[in-house]
């Protein structure tokens, strides 16, 4: 079983794409993926503290959603966490004490939630601010945007307070990733790709 | 209001246990727990009744089991709820920031890992 962070910006960019009625972006493939319970056959669990769950509603209610439908959605999600594989209470974790080694505090709440969450995967489009000391960085791909500019990815992978791993990876990748099979873990980031410098 | 029946049966002691420490739980009557027992059971379509029949008399594994049923049930009624809400906002008249929905349309040109397995 894999326990998935899914940062707040991945749900917001897949609320954006279903209102621009769009389909098979990245943000709605991972969304899709996480609530479908599996992952290429092995069980996922999303872990999101209640922290982030407020983040995502305040998000929401200043891009004016209707309130109600946006306290329903947030309902379904934490059911979704608590009758998930591992059955993942957000009460259980308050957003912790954001890790000092990050400069953005809501990104500090968000890596202290993977930390207490046990998380395996922290999926977010702010690698940057995930790539501070004491991370490895791994170049992964070439990503080009609609009007043609490229970028290039990476992924992160640091050590977790309780000795085990967790890898940082870009939606993107992840979408890569598991269209092609590739088992996420530190190890088989190690092995499928080059350590490269900061970012 | 509809004609009320009585019927009797005989519990055994431990599933009476059962009956009472949810009536205790849940603040009810043992008379209305197994009043809502037997309506949902009603209900169930015969194959389900049967599997679940079959899945309670194992009395080591069968719990777990039926545990594990329902939090599939759940999970799914979660899921059907978070998908309901996406689409009612989909439709609501809330904003979009296009930045984020241009980044969210980037496809991968190269990959610097292995080739598919």
């Amino acid at each position: 079983m894999i326990v998935v962070v899914p940062d707040i910006n991945v749900l917001v960019s897949k609320l954006y794409a279903d209102k621009a009625a769009k389909s098979s972006t990245i943000s709605q493939k991972v969304v899709c993926h996480l609530v479908s319970g599996s992952i290429n056959g092995e069980p996922v669990q999303i872990a999101m503290s209640f922290k982030m769950l407020d983040t995502y509603r305040d998000v929401l209610l200043r891009q004016e959603y209707p309130e109600a439908v946006v306290n329903e959605q947030v309902s379904a999600l934490v059911d979704i966490m608590k009758f998930g594989p591992a059955g993942f209470d957000p009460y259980l974790v308050l957003g912790g004490t954001p890790d000092p080694a990050l400069k953005d505090l809501e990104d500090g709440g968000v890596l202290a939630t993977a930390y207490a969450a046990h998380a395996g995967l922290l999926i977010t489009d702010n690698l940057k601010d995930f790539a501070g000391q004491d991370a490895e960085i791994y170049r992964t791909s070439r990503v080009q945007t609609p009007d043609g500019k490229t970028r290039e990815l990476y992924c992160v992978v640091r050590a977790r307070p309780d000795g085990k791993e967790l890898v940082i990876a870009h939606p993107a990748d992840f979408i890569s990733w598991t269209d092609r099979n590739l088992r996420i873990s530190p190890e088989a980031i190690r092995q499928s790709f080059a350590v490269t410098r900061k970012p | 209001m509809a004609k009320a029946k009585s019927r009797s049966t005989s519990l055994p002691e431990d599933l009476d246990l059962r009956v009472r420490m949810i009536a205790l739980r849940e603040n009810r009557t043992p008379a209305n727990v197994l009043e809502n027992a037997v309506r949902v059971f009603t209900l169930i379509p015969q194959d389900l009744r049967n599997l679940l029949i079959e899945t309670s008399a194992d009395q080591m594994k069968g719990a777990r089991k039926i545990e594990e049923l329902s939090r599939r049930i759940m999970f799914s009624l979660a899921r059907e709820r978070f998908e309901q809400a996406a689409a009612q906002l989909a439709v609501s008249g809330g904003k979009i920031d296009h930045d984020m929905l241009d980044a969210d349309e980037m496809v991968v040109v190269e990959t610097y890992g292995p080739a598919a397995t």
